[in-house]
């Protein structure tokens, strides 16, 4: 019997060494998301955090419009988004509300796996890094998700009125539910001030968030809010690390494409895309358009004239046909103006306004505005405001905010003879969220 | 970067060592002699010289043994006089008396030649088990049958040959061949069924083997038959089997050849839009403006001649009445003839096999050779050389080595191309095309941008940027070229008598390496040369991509390690006989592959360009922003499977038969700890040979035997493993410099496998003769745990799709195989018979929501609905045409309407849907029959498929539109109000509404049954020699000639469509061929 057991002892010991033959990673290319380099590498995911921003707030804003001829030659769902249809408006599997949420996912997957790996002398400054990025992105796209689902903020009912819901695990078996409007700004504010602490000032380049845009990203979360003495101070941090403007004058007018992309006014950089949003089709709405003095570089460097009387967009600052909405110095000193102008600290505010301009006239020619009534300080800054900020996907969230504070303001647009309206504080100012998910999840749709 | 190295390493670590080790065993023959003691050695034979093998030989004390394969047996009995019988199902063919001692082989022949005896035994790769002795179910497909077909390739033609096996050609879904045996099992894992070559899983490409090597194919189709593979066997088993060497077998040279010609493929077999009505689209959507944006946009894409022409008429460049003078010229042109004419022609294959094998008393060898030589419809050559040598040694009594090896070498290389299939940037070419201008000078057509612009652009700068099809195909070279070697090892040992220890090793090696070369000629390079080339602002020209040759290369490198131990027990005692195995087995699989990309190739000097792939570049045409593509890539995986399996059967008195099985596989699957990874599978099955009682005396049906199992096998998901894990991009951020992820898999604790239960009772039948046998068989499936995509809240953040177990499934149906023996004599004529229904129905339902729209989409989607099968034929309820619009009108809760949002949407309930059915075939099967008249032999074979229903293509305005592609049913749109009463097709509406194109795509009238029959194949041989075999040179000489896939002959559908095929269907061949034997 002997001989058997020179059988079975290689056998005996090859099932032994089994656990360890079995433990060799499937793919090379897999992992676990262990380690702080696997959470930058899932944050460096530019497709998915800065290329998948959304255009529905700009497709429903009317600094553009389409002519007849190119409504009807768009898709079903482009065309019902365009005049502000309640149904079908999104495509049932990607749409924009995926994208945010997908984004809000991989934070969520990165801030969880954080708490598993040790926060040490060693690691710290990577560690709060990522931590910080992780927080930007989902502050970021809860904000973006709130802008078009939910009504603006209004402190009185904010409490009660329907957000958006707040995911914050990875655990894509808890049910979806909607949140207040006032947990929403909640969430997005305590994470912002979560990634200002830990990013670092300025990062390694502007695809990834900094503080300087966590600053500036607040700043644009609380002006929405309208609480406007803390956006101040938000603005201020921000322009503090970082206030650099481009000199409209160094820019090629004539070029095709004028503004390069990552230029010194980004903090952080997305874009959105859209085919009706494209200069070929889209208009730029002529009373917007008349806004523009002569001197104002921008007549020439954001707008491509179409020869015909009509006006496309191409002062994109991706240098691309795809449209910035990312967060930039323009804005942020914008919003510090803004800010100054309501806490009625005018000549600040002014200064402000006029080191904006100075950078987009033609050297020489502009003068500096001047006023002490406050009203009027406050309607320059919005107006520059709406000239300085089309096409990045902000329009939608400020006509919101300032029908709050009683603009009054209605969009109205036209297509075959029809027209149709929007009236301030309407229900209409608040999209559908996509039939899908709403089938899924059991949500509250919107009315 | 260890990845990386390890890859370069395995790549110089070449298998030969192995390799002449395994040859050095092989040439080792020792020659021990043997003694009898109280045993009778022998060997069986037929009437033909060659060794029979399940042979039941029995001695009057009872001891029984079965031959072998080589025709051997071992009979141990007692000193003196015994009387022994051979019998074969149950039919004794001799008796004899015997003494023992008795020295040397006793020899027996038998009046049965081992044709007759092809299907008796069948091979799981684990075991050779006779037939009759079986629970399970096996259908075989014998060597003489797969020669009736010429291949390049095995899988394809087994459609037809074999019971409970079919190829579904639209989804081909999971991956594989689109094989399916006795339904599909699986919603989301792999459906391809295990290929098993003799011993071992293949893991490389089928193409690799020469189907003249294949002495048979066996189907597992249950779970008693398939539950020895454990895990992967959920989907069946394809058991290959190769020729064999056998002992004391003579010096046999056979030489065969045959050459096939294939015709064009049929481009007018789908229903396109006529030319003269797409011109007619172009124009009215010109008039409607719909090109106005493309025409402005700074993207300068294509835009067709039409559109040009239209453009130029605009513009007063062209008078009213030579735009229509060239618009007319362009209704004449077709460019499938243009196609035909310049582009496809008959394929051709040749194929040549030299086989040698010989055999002594101790060693058994074989070699043979085959070569193969095809040119596709394109001009694209497929070349493949292949070795095969065998030999097998009895070392001593008790111990035999044996080894193998398989070479083969192919090359596959590029065609003329068929820009049938090209995108433009606006969609397909236009039908109009023209390739040639007619006296043999090739034309440019449309491709990316607008021909206006190309002509004016770059100032000479540029390359040329137009786009020649029949002249592009030239510049770009390269071929994909395989090596592979399976190597294996063999090792017996006859411990005892009735122990048989074996142990075997496999190694296989499959190297590809493909290569592209754009030379700088081809549109490709010329393209991305010109796209980054840049102007600065002082008007400098620069060429950021260097021009000369592209050269993409692929390497991929598939190495898999098989090792297996394994202890037979063979043991009869009285009328008590047991069968078993168990053994442990130990696999790895790694595949690594390598994608590198180099610009500015000069060929002649073999230097190469540099690119920057870190800063982007303001392409040429519209200054966007972009990245010279980067393709360059690394890739490695390894899968490793470590097995415990055992089975047995006990037989009582050759009457009752019990099989138990059973198996545990561990694997590598990511992210789990191991002991989760093991998964036990069993099986169990009875056998009651009915016709061996003592009561059943009929002459008439010498065979009835009963057989029932029970079992259950499994379905890894690759990916379906319960962690998240990320997967990063091969190549690096541009922005960052940094790698990126993506997430693979999200963690899922409440994964399960799949698990599918099966039973099976089957009736085995032989009539006197065996004029007529057969089995006919009833099984039910059951897979429960289904793992599919389930619908998820977009919320999640996951996608719209998440791997969840979601249902079970439950299916029914029988196997009918009827073998006959019509005529004997001189007209020889038997046919073959099988039937096969199947119909499943989805039990549990875990999905959520319904989900109406999605059970239309694409041609097969699997329905979650309980009591209906699991996938099923759905449409939306049709209401006619709207007399006043044209428009497709639907119902919902019976109010007819034309809300398509809503007749598509969320509000669709199961009752507004219309179910015709199943949308693969319930029942199906094939009839052949064979004859043979002197020295003629022919033999003819149809196919059936039955009991389901398909989609038809159908026209969609936005696909028209937006993409050029029309559906033929234009020509008869609904155009004026009375028109409804001939037509379902909507009328053209401006602008498109993709709901309503999609609301008539999935409506009843779109909806055909599927049935139909189809001739396979006709063969006809002639016996050169005939009965003459005094011929000096040859024993055997046939030839033949095979027509093969001839089509349809009835289909339900009255539209002419062959819903075996999305596209074109499988154009006719014919070859002829010979057959020789030395």
């Amino acid at each position: 019997m002997k001989k058997y057991y020179y059988i079975i002892l290689p056998l005996l010991l090859a099932l032994a060494s089994c656990k360890k033959f079995l433990e060799e990673k499937s793919d090379s290319s897999i992992a676990l998301a262990e380690t702080l380099a696997d959470q930058q590498s899932l944050l460096d995911h530019y497709q998915v955090l800065n290329q998948a921003d959304g255009n529905a707030a700009e497709i429903s804003s009317t600094d553009f419009y389409l002519t007849d001829t190119d409504f009807l030659s768009r898709l079903e769902n482009e065309r019902n988004m365009y005049t502000w249809q309640r149904t079908n408006i999104f495509l049932p599997e990607i749409n924009e509300w995926g994208n945010n949420y997908r984004a809000v996912y991989r934070a969520n997957s990165v801030i969880e796996n954080l708490g598993k790996i040790q926060r040490n002398t060693a690691n710290t400054s990577q560690w709060d890094n990522v931590s910080g990025q992780a927080h930007y992105y989902r502050a970021k796209n809860i904000l973006k998700t709130l802008f078009v689902w939910a009504p603006a903020y209004d402190a009185a009912s904010a409490a009660q009125d329907l957000g958006v819901p707040l995911r914050t695990g990875s655990d894509f078996n808890v049910p979806s539910v909607r949140a207040s409007v006032e947990e929403g700004y909640s969430q997005v504010i305590s994470d912002l001030k979560v990634s200002i602490r830990q990013l670092p000032p300025v990062a390694v380049h502007v695809m990834r968030p900094s503080r300087a845009a966590a600053f500036g990203l607040l700043a644009r979360t609380l002006v929405t809010m309208r609480r406007y003495s803390e956006a101040y101070l938000y603005a201020d941090s921000s322009l503090q690390l970082k206030s650099s403007l481009m000199d409209f004058n160094t820019l090629n007018a004539a070029a095709t494409l004028p503004i390069p992309q990552f230029n010194v006014e980004v903090l952080h950089d997305s874009y959105f895309t859209g085919v009706p949003l494209s200069n070929v089709r889209a208009k730029t709405d002529p009373q917007l358009f008349t806004q523009y003095e002569l001197n104002d570089l921008r007549r020439t460097v954001f707008f491509n004239d179409n020869k015909n009387g009509t006006y496309g967009f191409k002062g994109s600052y991706e240098g691309f046909t795809t449209f910035f909405a990312g967060v930039a110095v323009d804005e942020v000193l914008l919003i510090r103006a803004e800010c100054l102008a309501r806490l009625n600290r005018l000549p600040e505010a002014l200064a402000d306004l006029n080191k904006l301009l100075r950078n987009r006239y033609k050297r020489n020619t502009f003068i500096d505005r001047n006023s002490s009534n406050q009203d009027a300080v406050i309607d320059m800054v919005l107006n520059e405001r709406r000239k300085e900020l089309l096409m990045r996907g902000l329009r939608w969230a400020d006509v919101k905010r300032l029908n709050k504070e009683g603009a009054g303001i209605s969009l109205t647009r036209t297509v075959n003879g029809k027209t149709y309206v929007l009236v301030p504080n309407s229900s209409g100012f608040v999209l559908p969220i996509p039939e899908s998910v709403i089938e899924i999840s059991g949500m509250q749709q919107n009315p | 970067m260890k990845r990386i190295n390890s890859f370069y390493k395995k790549h110089e670590k070449t298998s030969f060592l192995l390799l002449i080790s395994i040859f050095i065993l092989l040439i080792v023959s020792l020659c021990l002699s043997a003694t009898a003691q109280e045993r009778l050695n022998g060997i069986v034979l037929g009437v033909d010289g060659k060794p029979l093998e399940g042979i039941t030989i029995r001695s009057n004390k009872g001891t029984t043994t079965v031959s072998s394969n080589e025709g051997e047996f071992s009979l141990p009995l007692g000193m003196g006089r015994h009387k022994i019988s051979f019998s074969r199902l149950n039919t004794i063919e001799l008796d004899t008396v015997i003494s023992i001692p008795f020295n040397g082989m006793f020899k027996v022949t038998l009046a049965l030649d081992d044709r007759q005896l092809q299907t008796v035994e069948v091979s799981t790769g684990y075991q050779r088990l006779p037939k009759e002795r079986a629970t399970g179910s096996f259908a075989q497909v014998s060597g003489k049958m797969l020669a009736e077909q010429v291949a390049t390739d095995i899988i394809g033609r087994l459609e037809g040959m074999v019971s409970g096996y079919s190829v579904d050609r639209k989804s081909n879904g999971g991956g594989g061949y689109g094989i399916i045996i006795r339904g599909i099992s699986t919603l989301r894992g792999i459906r391809a069924p295990l290929i098993v070559l003799d011993n071992f899983p293949y893991e490389g490409d089928i193409n690799n083997i020469n189907p003249n090597d294949i002495e048979s194919v066996t189907i597992l189709k249950d779970a008693a038959a398939a539950s020895i593979w454990g895990a992967r066997a959920g989907n069946g088993v394809v058991v290959i089997t190769s020729k064999k060497a056998k002992f004391n077998a003579p010096l046999k040279v056979s030489f065969s050849g045959s050459f096939k010609v294939t015709d064009q493929p049929d481009l007018f077999y789908q229903n396109k839009i006529g030319v003269g009505d797409f011109i007619d689209v172009e124009n009215y959507l010109f008039d409607q403006g719909y090109y106005n944006n493309v025409e402005t946009a700074a993207d300068k894409f294509a835009l067709s001649e039409v559109v040009e022409l239209r453009i130029a008429a605009r513009d007063g460049r062209l008078s009213a009445q030579e735009t229509a003078r060239q618009m007319d010229l362009l209704r004449g042109y077709d460019l499938r003839s243009d196609l035909n004419q310049y582009v496809f022609s008959k394929a051709t294959a040749q194929q040549y096999s030299l086989g040698l094998s010989g055999g002594s008393a101790k060693r058994n060898w074989l070699v043979s050779f085959g070569a193969d030589r095809n040119t596709g419809s394109l001009g694209n050559p497929f070349n493949r050389y292949s070795l095969k040598a065998e030999q097998n040694i009895k070392v001593t009594n008790k111990l035999m080595l044996g080894g193998s090896l398989m070479l083969t070498h192919s090359l596959t290389g590029r065609g003329r191309e068929d820009v049938s299939g090209l995108n433009t940037s606006t969609g397909s070419l236009p039908p109009y095309t023209r390739l040639s201008d007619g006296d043999g000078n090739p034309l440019a057509v449309m491709r990316d941008y607008r021909a206006s612009y190309l002509a004016n652009v770059g100032g000479g700068n540029l390359l040329d940027w137009q786009y020649f099809p029949l002249e592009d195909y030239k510049s770009v070279t390269g071929a994909n070229r395989v090596n592979a070697v399976l190597a294996s090892f063999r090792a017996g040992y006859q411990l005892m008598d009735w122990l048989k220890l074996t142990a075997s090793y496999q190694f296989e090696q499959q190297d590809s390496q493909n290569n592209t070369n754009y030379l700088e000629g081809s549109y490709f390079t010329r393209n991305l040369v010109n796209l980054f080339s840049t102007v600065d602002a002082n008007g400098i020209f620069k060429r950021n991509i260097p021009s000369g040759t592209i050269r993409d290369r692929g390497l991929s490198l598939l190495t898999a390690h098989n090792g297996r131990g394994q202890v037979d027990i063979n043991k009869t005692f009285g009328r008590h006989s047991i069968v078993g195995l168990a053994g442990a087995e130990i696999r790895s699989t790694a595949v690594d592959g390598e994608n590198k990309r180099v610009y500015g190739v000069n060929e002649s000097t073999l230097t190469s360009g540099v690119v920057d792939y870190v800063n982007a570049y303001r392409t040429f045409i519209n200054g966007a922003n972009a990245f010279v593509p980067n393709v360059d890539s690394f890739s490695g995986s390894i899968s490793r499977f470590v097995s415990l399996f055992a089975n047995a059967a006990y037989t009582y008195d050759e009457r009752y038969t019990v099989s138990l099985s059973g198996r545990r596989d561990a694997s590598n699957l990511f992210g789990l700890a191991t002991n989760d990874k093991w998964n036990p599978l069993f099986s169990s099955g009875l056998a009651w040979n009915i016709s061996r009682e003592k009561f059943y005396k009929s002459a008439l049906l010498p065979l009835l035997k009963l057989r029932m199992t029970f079992g259950a096998s499994g379905n890894t998901d690759p990916k379906g493993s319960a962690a998240t894990s990320i997967i990063f991009s091969s190549i690096n951020s541009p922005y960052t410099q940094s790698p990126y992820a993506i997430f693979n898999n999200f963690n899922n604790p409440e994964l399960k496998w799949e698990r599918i239960y099966m039973f099976n009772a089957g009736l085995d039948f032989g009539f006197k003769g065996d004029r007529i046998k057969g089995s006919v068989e009833v099984f039910r499936k059951k897979s429960i745990d289904l793992l599919a995509l389930n619908p998820i809240d977009l919320t999640a953040g996951i996608g719209y799709t998440v791997v969840k177990n979601s249902g079970s499934i439950q299916g029914d149906g029988l196997d009918l195989e009827i073998n006959t023996i019509n005529t004997t004599g001189k007209f020889l004529w038997s046919s073959d018979f099988f039937f096969n229904y199947y119909k499943d129905k989805v039990v549990k339902n875990y999905m959520g929501a319904f989900n109406g729209r999605g059970l239309v989409a694409g041609n097969l989607s699997s329905a979650g609905i309980v009591g209906y099968p699991l996938f099923s034929m759905f449409s939306y309820k049709w209401a006619g045409l709207d007399p006043k619009t044209g428009d497709p009108q639907g119902t919902q809760a019976g109010v007819v309407n034309k809300n398509y949002s809503s007749l598509i949407g969320t509000s669709l309930r199961l009752e507004d849907m219309v179910y015709h059915g199943s949308a693969l075939p319930v029942f199906s099967g094939a009839l052949g029959n064979s004859f043979s008249y002197g020295r003629f032999n022919a033999s003819i074979r149809l196919s059936y498929k039955l009991g389901y229903y398909f989609r038809k293509p159908s026209l969609s305005y936005t696909s028209l539109f937006v993409g050029r592609n029309g559906n033929g049913a234009f020509a008869s749109r609904w155009q004026k109000p009375g028109d409804e009463s001939f037509t379902d097709v909507p009328s053209m509406v401006y602008p498109a509404s993709s709901s309503r194109d999609e609301f008539y795509f999935g409506s009843e009238v779109n909806v055909l049954k599927g049935d139909h029959i189809r001739l396979q194949y006709i063969n006809i041989g002639f016996d050169i020699l005939g009965h003459n075999t005094k011929n000096k040179f040859l024993s055997q000489a046939n030839i033949f000639i095979v027509a093969s896939n001839l089509g349809i002959i009835w289909r339900e559908n009255r539209e002419h469509i062959d819903p075996d095929f999305a596209a074109i269907p499988d154009p006719k061949s014919i070859a002829i061929g010979f057959k020789t034997n030395l």
